[in-house]
C-alpha cells in the first residue's frame, strides 16, 4: 500500500519507464523494426518511384509482362498477377494497415479503457446499463454497418465526409483543450488568489474574464484550423491514400471509422473485469478514505494497475483489426482496387500459394514482423510501466 | 534481459518462415509431373459428385433464376424438350414431336405416353397447363416469369391486368393503337378455347385503380370508350395454353418469335406437380413430400452440404439412363472447390471455377480442363446521359483504346468482344454477322483495312477521335495526357469480385497508357452495385455481366431494346427496337440472323456500352466421366452422362470434345431426336 | 446473486428486441433488395413480390408485423431460400458451428492456459520467448492462410486428411486446429499477462511469506486471479465461435451459421438476417452473464451488488 502510494508521487515515473524501456533489448528491437516499418511505407513508395519507376498500380505496358513473375533483381518481392511490383504495392498496402491498426488500437485505448473502467469502478446500475450497451453494439452485425456507412456517406458524399470528420475532429480537439486549459486557468487563479485574501473578492470577475479571453483566442485558432483544414486538411489525407478526393472514393475513411466503431468492444470489457477485481483492494480502498476524486481513482490508480492486461489485449486488437479489414475488402466493403492492404495482398496470396508462394510470403512477412515487433513493444511497455517491476 | 533471447527468437521466425517458404517450392515441383489432376480413380458406386455453386435457393424450378440451380432441375424436372448435351439445342424430351405455324406464333406438342411423375401418375398435357398457369401467377413470385410474356395474354395475367368488357364483347388493342396480328389458321383441332386465343387481341388496362385511371384518362378516345364498360380481371384460363387432348399440347403466341422452341427447355417451361403444390402449398419441396419428374430423384437432402439424388424408376426413358446417381455438393470457395477436385471426392465442377492464374497451370492437364466460350458477354455500360460520354466520340475513343485481345490474353480464359452477341456460340449467326458487316462497308466505300481500323484496337484512331470530340490528347515524351478532359466524378463501378477487378484494373491501365486519362475504380457490394448501376446513379463505365437466356443473338440484342432495357446505359432508340421487330417476323432464319446483324451494327455505330469479352466455361472433369459436354450455357443433361471404368476408353485431349464423336452419347441422341421428323429449326 | 441472475436474465429479451430494431433499420437502409439481381426484374414482377411480402405497406405496419412475430419467436420463412423457415436453419445449422467452435475454444484453452501459466512462471525464459512468439506466429497468421496452408500440408503432401467438406473425425482436424490456433495464442497471451499482474500483487507475497507451499500458491491463489482477462474475453469471444466464423466454413465447406450469415447479409435477406442477430445477442447476453457470474466463483474480490 505505501508502495501504491509512493509510486504516485514518484517524481517522473515516465522517464523512468523510458529508461526500463530501453534497457530491454526486444523491446528495442520492436520499437525500431516498428520506425523502419513506419519510415518505409511513408517514404518508400516514393523511393520506389524514383529509382526504378513502379508504383502500386502501374501495369506493364507490354502484354507478355503482364503476369505474376517471381523476385528478381528488378523486383524485389515478384509482381502480383497484373504484373505490378509486390514491393511497391506491400508498401503502400502498409499505409492502410498501419493506419487501420493504430486507429483501432487508439480507440481501444482511449474510449475501450475509460469506458470499462469507469463501469467497473461505479459498478452497480451504472456498470449494468454501461455494459449492455456494448454488448448491443458488439451484437449487430458490424457488415451491415460498414454497408450502411458506404451507401449513406459513400460517393459523392464521401468528399463532404472527408473534408469536414477531420475538420471537426480538430475542431472538437481544439475545444476540449480550450475548455480544459480555461477550468485550469481558473483553478490555478483561485489557489492563487486564496493565498492573498484581499483579491479574493475579484476573482470571479476576473477569472471570467480570462477564461472569456481565453476561449475567443481558441476560437480564433479554431476557425483558423478549419480554413486551413478546408484547404489542405483533408485533401492532403486522401493525397496520402492516393485517393482522388474530387471522385469521392475514399472508402478508406470510411473503413477507418467503422473499425474504429467496433475496436473498443471487447477492450472495456477486459478493463471491466479487471477493476472488479482490483477495486476492492486495500490501496484504493486506502485511496478512497484519503479523498482522492473517484476520476483520480481511475486514472492514477486502478487503470496503471490493470495496464498489463490493457497494454496485452491492445497489442492483439491490431491483428484482429487488419485480418477485419482484409475480410471487408474481400467482401468489396473495403479499399479499393487498384490500392491494397497486407491482408487483402495476403488474401490474393493465399488464393495462389501452391503456384505463386511470394505472393503470400512477402506480405504476409511483412504483417508478421510488424505485429511481432508490435507485440515485442507492447510486452517492453507492459514491463516498463509496471508500478511493481522495481519490487522485483 | 538478453542478446541470447533476441538471436533465438530471430533464429526461430527465420526457420519458420524458411520452413513455410521451401514446401512452397516443394509444393510447386510436386504438381504438374503427374498427367491427372490430383486423384483419379473411376467411382465404383457409379454415382457422379458434381458442384454446381452455393446451395440451391428452392427446388421449386419456377422460382429461382439462377445457373446453379438450372443444373439440378434439369436432373430433377422435365419439359417439354430438352438442352441438346453439346449445343444446347432443343431435343425432344415429353413432347415426342411438334408441329409449328408458318407465322411461328403457335405451337402444336404431341406428348409421348409413357411418361410418369416419380410417384408413377402418368404426366399428360394438363400437367403443362397447370404448370405454366401456375408461373405466370402472381402469386409464385417467380423471378423468371418474363421468359413466359411471350405466350399470349401471359404478361397481362402476370401483371394482374383487366380486360375491358363492354356489353357482350371486349375493346380490343388494335382501336386503340395495339397492332394487328391477323388472323390465325389453327394448328390442329379447332376448339372454342382456341377461337378465343387466335381472335384478336384484347385491350389490357391496368389492374391498379389509380393507375388505370391515369391511363384512361390520357387517352381521349380510350376514356369515351370505357365509359359504362366492365373491368374483367385477365384470368390463368386466358392463356394461350391449352390441353388438346391428353397428350396433345396447344401453345398460341402473342407474336412470332422464331426463338420461342430454344427457350423452352428453360427452368421457367419445367413440369412442377400439381397435386403436391396444392397440398402442400409453399413446403412442396420438402424431401418427404416433393414429386419430380425427371431422370433423378431426391435421395436425401443436406442444405447447405449435399443434394443426393438417385435414378428414378418411373421415368420414361430410364432405360437410358447410365448413372445410378448424382450427387450436388454446395462448395463456395473456388479453391476449396478445386481442393476438393484434386482430393478425387468430387467428378467435375461448375463453370467458372479456375482461378485465372491457376490457368497456365490447369492448361497443361489436356483431358481433364475445359475452356469453351460461353453465351455470356461481358461489357463497360456508359451512362450516356451524362456528358461528357453523351458523345459517341468519346465512347468510340474510349473503346478503341481497349486492347480487347490483350485483355483476353491477360484473362486467359475469355475470348475477345467486339459487338453486342458473342462470336462462336451460333456459327449461323457468325456468318451472317460476316456478311453485313461487308454489305454495310461496301454501302459506305470503305477500304477493308480502314473497316477493320474503326472496330478494332487502335489507339492512334482513339487520340484522333477523342481529339474531335474536343479533348485532344497530348504527347509528352513516352506517355500521353489528356489535361482537358473532365474527370469529376467518372469512374469505373464494378461489384466487387475478382474477375471484374482484374478486368477493370487492366481496363484502367489501357487508358492511362493509351490516352492519358486515369479514370479511377470504384467497387461496391454487389446488392449496392445493382440499384445503383440500374438507376444510372453511375457516371463513366459500369460493369454489365449478361448470360443468354436462350441460344438466339436476341437474348443479347434485347439488352438495349425497349426504353426500360437491361443495358444500364440510358439509351433508347426506337428505330433500333423495330429493325428487332422486323427481324423476328422474318421467317427463314438466313435472313432473320441477317436483319437481326443490320440491328446490331446500327447500334454497335452509337456504342452505349464498350464490348469486352466472352464468357469461357472454364471447369474441369476427371476423365472417367464420359458425355458431359462444355456447352455454351453449362446447362448440362445429365442423362448422357456416365462414368467409364476403362481407363482406355477416359477422355483425352477434351480440346477436341465438341468435335469428337461418342458413340453411347451419339446413339442415345439420335434415338431421341427420331420421334421430331422435322428439323428443330 | 440470485435476484442478479433474474434481473440479468429478464433483461435478455427487450435487449434483443433492440438490437432486433436497431438491425432492422440498418437493412432497411442498406441499399439493394432480397430481389434484385443482376438482371432487372419486370416492374410487374417486382410489384408481385413487393405485395406478397407486404412491402408496400407503409414502414410503421411493415415494422409492427416483423416485431408482432419477432416477439413470438417467429422470423418466419427465409425470403432467398424459399420455403425453408429461419428458425429451422438456425437449429439445423447451429450443431455445425457449435462443433467446431467449442472443439476449438477447448484446444485453445488447454494450449493457451498451459502456455501463458508456464510463460508467466518462467518469465523472460527461453519457453516464455519461444512460446510467446509461436503465439504471435499464431496471431499474426491469418486463419484464411493457415487454413490453405494446413490443407496443403495435410491433404495434398500426406494425404492423411480430407481438404473439407462435412463428416467423420478427421474432417474435424483440421478446421479445428484453424479456428482453435489463433484464440490459443490470445489466452496465452492474456493468461501470461494476467498471471505476471497477479504474481506480483501483495496477496501473492503474504501467500508465499504464510510458507504455503508453490504450487497451491499457483493454483490456490494465482491463478484464479490471473485467468480474469481470459475470462472476459471468453464471453464474446464462446458466443462468436457458437455463432459460426465465415472464414474457416468457406475454406472448409462447412455449413455453418457463420457463412449463412454473411451470405444472408448479402442477399440482404431479412429474416434470416434478424433471426441470426437475436440469437448471436441472446447468445452474447447470456455468455457475459455466466462470464460476470463466474468472476465471483474465480476471483473471491470480484463482488456484485
Amino acid at each position: 500500500m505505501d508502495q501504491a502510494l509512493e509510486d504516485i508521487k514518484g517524481a517522473s515515473p515516465w522517464s523512468d519507464a523510458w529508461k526500463r524501456l530501453l534497457k530491454n533489448s526486444l523491446a528495442v528491437f520492436g520499437l525500431i523494426v516498428l520506425i523502419v516499418m513506419i519510415l518505409a511505407v511513408i517514404v518508400g513508395p516514393s523511393i520506389i518511384e524514383w529509382t526504378t519507376g513502379y508504383t502500386y498500380d502501374l501495369v506493364p505496358a507490354q502484354h507478355e509482362l503482364v503476369k505474376a513473375m517471381p523476385p528478381s533483381i528488378s523486383h524485389p518481392f515478384g509482381t502480383d498477377d497484373l504484373g505490378r511490383d509486390l514491393l511497391a504495392r506491400v508498401l503502400q498496402g502498409g499505409r492502410i494497415s498501419l493506419m487501420v491498426g493504430i486507429i483501432s488500437t487508439f480507440v481501444s485505448l482511449v474510449v475501450g479503457v475509460s469506458y470499462g473502467a469507469i463501469a467497473g469502478y461505479v459498478g452497480g446500475k451504472m456498470d449494468n446499463l454501461m455494459m449492455r450497451i456494448v454488448d448491443i453494439i458488439y451484437a449487430i452485425p458490424y457488415m451491415l454497418i460498414v454497408i450502411v456507412l458506404l451507401a449513406v456517406f459513400g460517393g459523392p458524399n464521401t468528399k463532404a465526409l472527408v473534408t469536414w470528420i477531420p475538420q471537426i475532429v480538430a475542431g472538437s480537439l481544439i475545444f476540449i483543450l480550450g475548455i480544459l486549459l480555461a477550468v485550469l486557468i481558473y483553478r490555478r487563479m483561485l489557489a492563487g488568489f486564496s493565498s492573498t485574501a484581499g483579491l479574493a473578492t475579484q476573482y470571479p470577475v476576473k477569472g471570467l474574464l480570462i477564461v472569456i479571453l481565453a476561449s475567443a483566442l481558441l476560437g480564433i485558432i479554431y476557425l483558423s484550423s478549419l480554413a486551413i483544414g478546408s484547404t489542405s486538411l483533408g485533401p492532403s489525407l486522401a493525397d496520402w491514400y492516393g485517393t482522388n478526393l474530387s471522385q469521392g472514393v475514399s472508402q478508406i475513411f470510411l473503413l477507418f471509422f467503422a473499425l474504429g466503431l467496433v475496436s473498443w468492444l471487447t477492450m472495456a470489457r477486459v478493463v471491466r473485469g479487471q477493476i472488479l477485481s482490483l477495486k476492492n483492494q486495500e490501496f484504493v480502498i486506502a485511496a478512497k478514505a484519503t479523498g482522492v476524486s473517484p476520476f483520480m481513482i481511475i486514472f492514477r490508480h486502478l487503470i496503471p494497475n490493470a495496464l498489463g492486461p490493457v497494454i496485452v489485449y491492445a497489442t492483439l486488437t491490431v491483428p484482429a483489426v487488419m485480418l477485419t479489414e482484409a475480410f471487408l475488402s474481400y467482401l468489396g466493403l473495403g479499399v479499393q482496387a487498384p490500392y491494397a492492404s497486407w491482408g487483402s495482398l495476403s488474401f490474393d496470396g493465399v488464393k495462389n500459394l501452391a503456384i505463386f508462394p511470394w505472393q503470400l510470403i512477402f506480405p504476409g512477412v511483412t504483417m508478421a514482423l510488424t505485429l511481432f515487433s508490435l507485440n515485442f513493444l507492447g510486452d517492453g511497455i507492459r514491463d516498463a510501466l509496471d508500478p511493481q517491476t522495481r519490487k522485483f | 534481459m538478453n542478446i541470447l533471447g533476441v538471436s533465438k527468437i530471430r533464429t526461430l521466425s527465420i526457420l519458420v518462415s524458411v520452413a513455410v517458404a521451401s514446401s512452397f517450392l516443394a509444393g510447386c515441383s510436386n504438381t504438374g509431373s503427374n498427367r491427372y489432376f490430383g486423384k483419379t480413380f473411376a467411382p465404383k458406386d457409379n454415382v457422379l459428385r458434381y458442384v454446381t455453386g452455393p446451395e440451391p435457393e428452392s427446388l421449386d424450378p419456377q422460382l429461382p433464376d439462377g445457373q446453379p440451380e438450372a443444373r439440378i432441375y434439369m436432373a430433377l424436372y422435365d419439359g417439354l424438350v430438352e438442352y441438346g448435351p453439346k449445343d444446347m439445342q432443343p431435343i425432344p424430351a415429353i413432347a415426342k414431336s411438334w408441329e409449328i405455324s408458318p407465322k411461328v406464333d403457335e405451337f402444336l406438342f404431341h406428348l409421348r405416353d409413357g411418361a410418369k411423375w416419380s410417384d408413377g401418375a402418368p404426366i399428360t398435357a394438363r400437367d403443362f397447363v397447370y404448370s405454366l398457369r401456375r408461373g405466370l401467377r402472381p402469386e409464385t413470385i417467380s423471378r423468371t416469369s418474363y421468359l413466359g410474356y411471350i405466350i399470349k395474354y401471359a404478361e397481362e395475367f402476370n401483371g394482374g391486368k383487366v380486360f375491358v368488357k363492354k356489353g357482350e364483347s371486349f375493346l380490343l388493342a388494335k382501336d386503340f393503337g395495339g397492332s394487328d396480328n391477323g388472323s390465325r389458321t389453327p394448328l390442329g383441332p379447332e376448339t372454342t378455347f382456341h377461337t378465343f386465343i387466335a381472335s384478336d387481341d384484347r385491350l389490357a388496362l391496368d389492374g391498379d385503380e389509380k393507375k388505370r385511371a391515369a391511363e384512361i384518362s390520357s387517352d381521349a378516345k380510350l376514356k369515351a370508350a370505357v365509359e359504362g364498360a366492365e373491368f374483367v380481371p385477365v384470368m390463368a384460363d386466358d392463356i394461350g395454353v391449352e390441353a388438346v387432348d391428353d397428350f396433345t399440347l396447344r401453345i398460341t403466341l402473342r407474336q412470332s418469335a422464331p426463338y420461342f422452341l430454344s427457350m423452352l427447355p428453360h427452368q421457367f417451361f419445367r413440369l412442377v406437380p400439381e397435386k403436391a403444390i396444392e397440398k402442400y402449398k409453399k413446403e412442396w419441396t420438402r424431401p418427404e413430400h416433393i414429386v419430380t419428374c425427371g431422370a433423378f430423384r431426391i435421395k436425401s437432402y443436406r442444405p447447405y452440404d449435399a443434394l443426393v439424388l438417385e435414378k428414378d424408376p418411373n421415368y420414361w426413358d430410364a432405360a437410358n439412363v447410365h448413372l445410378d446417381g448424382l450427387e450436388f455438393l454446395a462448395v463456395e470457395e473456388l479453391t476449396t472447390i478445386m481442393n476438393l477436385y484434386k482430393a478425387g471426392d468430387i467428378d467435375a465442377f461448375q463453370n467458372h471455377v479456375v482461378p485465372s492464374p491457376w490457368v497456365d497451370e490447369i492448361r497443361q492437364y489436356k483431358d481433364e480442363y475445359l475452356n469453351f466460350p460461353e453465351n455470356s458477354t461481358a461489357y463497360y455500360a456508359m451512362n450516356i446521359t451524362k456528358p461528357p460520354f453523351n458523345d459517341v466520340r468519346v465512347r468510340k475513343a474510349f473503346n478503341l483504346s481497349v486492347d480487347n485481345d490483350g485483355l483476353t490474353a491477360f484473362r486467359k480464359v475469355t475470348k475477345p468482344l467486339y459487338s453486342l452477341a458473342p462470336s462462336f456460340i451460333i456459327p449461323e449467326y457468325d456468318v451472317a454477322r460476316a456478311k453485313v458487316s461487308e454489305d454495310i462497308r461496301k454501302e459506305r466505300g470503305v477500304s477493308s483495312e480502314e473497316w477493320l481500323k474503326n472496330s478494332r484496337y487502335d489507339p492512334e484512331q482513339a487520340r484522333k477521335v477523342l481529339n474531335e470530340a474536343g479533348f485532344p490528347v497530348l504527347k509528352d515524351g513516352d506517355s500521353y495526357s489528356c489535361p482537358s478532359f473532365p474527370l469529376e466524378n467518372i469512374l469505373i463501378t464494378f461489384n466487387s469480385n475478382e474477375s471484374n477487378r482484374a478486368t477493370a484494373e487492366f481496363v484502367q491501365a489501357q487508358w492511362k497508357q493509351n490516352l492519358g486519362i486515369t479514370i479511377p475504380l470504384k467497387t461496391m457490394e454487389f446488392k449496392t452495385y445493382s440499384p445503383y448501376f440500374r438507376s444510372l446513379q453511375y457516371e463513366g463505365f459500369a460493369v454489365l455481366l449478361w448470360s443468354g437466356d436462350f441460344m438466339d443473338p436476341y437474348t443479347f440484342l434485347t439488352l438495349e431494346a425497349g426504353k426500360e432495357n437491361q443495358g444500364g446505359s440510358g439509351y433508347y432508340d426506337p428505330k433500333y427496337d423495330k429493325m428487332l421487330d422486323d427481324a423476328n417476323y422474318e421467317l427463314d432464319s438466313t435472313k432473320r440472323y441477317e436483319l437481326l446483324a443490320r440491328a446490331e451494327a446500327y447500334l454497335m455505330d452509337q456504342l452505349p456500352a464498350i464490348p469486352l469479352t466472352i464468357g469461357a466455361t472454364n471447369w474441369m472433369k476427371k476423365p472417367y466421366v464420359k458425355g458431359l459436354y462444355p456447352s455454351p450455357g453449362t446447362l448440362l443433361p445429365w442423362k448422357f452422362v456416365y462414368i467409364e471404368q476403362d481407363p482406355e476408353k477416359w477422355d483425352k485431349d477434351v480440346e477436341n470434345i465438341l468435335v469428337n464423336t461418342d458413340p453411347v452419347v451419339e446413339r442415345q441422341l439420335q434415338d431421341l431426336k427420331s420421334t421430331q421428323p422435322v428439323a428443330t429449326k | 446473486m440470485l435476484t442478479f441472475i433474474i434481473r440479468r436474465l429478464l433483461i435478455v429479451i427487450p435487449m434483443a428486441l433492440l438490437v432486433v430494431t436497431v438491425t432492422w433499420v440498418l437493412i432497411r437502409i442498406a441499399p439493394g433488395n432480397f430481389y434484385s439481381g443482376e438482371k432487372k426484374i419486370p416492374a410487374a414482377i417486382e410489384a408481385n413480390i413487393r405485395k406478397k411480402y407486404g412491402l408496400d405497406q407503409p414502414w410503421y405496419k411493415q415494422y409492427g408485423m416483423m416485431m408482432s412475430n419477432v416477439i413470438r419467436g417467429d422470423f418466419g420463412d427465409s425470403l432467398k431460400y424459399q420455403g425453408q423457415s429461419v428458425n429451422e436453419i438456425i437449429i439445423r445449422h447451429l450443431p455445425y458451428s457449435a462443433t467446431i467452435g467449442v472443439l476449438a475454444y477447448l484446444l485453445a484453452l488447454l494450449v493457451g492456459l498451459a502456455a501463458g501459466t508456464i510463460a508467466a512462471l518462467k518469465q523472460n525464459s527461453l519457453f516464455d520467448y519461444g512460446s510467446m512468439s509461436i503465439a504471435m506466429l499464431g496471431l499474426s497468421v491469418p486463419n484464411f492462410v493457415l487454413g490453405p496452408i494446413l490443407i496443403l500440408i495435410f491433404a495434398f503432401w500426406v494425404y492423411v486428411l480430407p481438404p473439407a467438406r462435412w463428416g467423420g473425425i478427421s474432417a474435424l482436424v483440421l478446421p479445428v486446429i484453424t479456428l482453435g490456433a489463433i484464440y490459443a495464442a490470445y489466452i496465452a497471451r492474456l493468461t501470461r499477462a494476467g498471471m505476471l499482474e497477479v504474481l506480483r500483487s501483495d496477496y501473492i507475497r503474504t501467500a508465499r511469506a504464510k510458507g504455503l507451499d508453490e504450487r497451491t500458491v499457483l493454483f490456490r491463489h494465482a491463478f484464479r486471479g490471473g485467468i480474469v482477462p481470459v475470462v472476459s474475453f471468453t464471453g464474446p469471444a464462446l458466443a462468436g465461435l457458437l455463432a459460426g466464423t465465415v472464414v474457416v466454413e468457406r475454406v472448409f465447406a462447412i455449413p455453418g451459421l457463420g457463412n449463412i450469415f454473411i451470405q444472408a447479409v448479402q442477399n440482404r435477406d431479412e429474416p434470416l438476417i434478424l433471426g441470426i442477430v437475436a440469437f448471436i445477442s441472446i447468445m452474447i447476453l447470456v455468455f457475459n452473464l455466466l462470464v460476470d457470474i463466474s468472476y465471483g466463483f474465480i476471483d473471491p474480490r470480484i463482488r456484485f451488488e
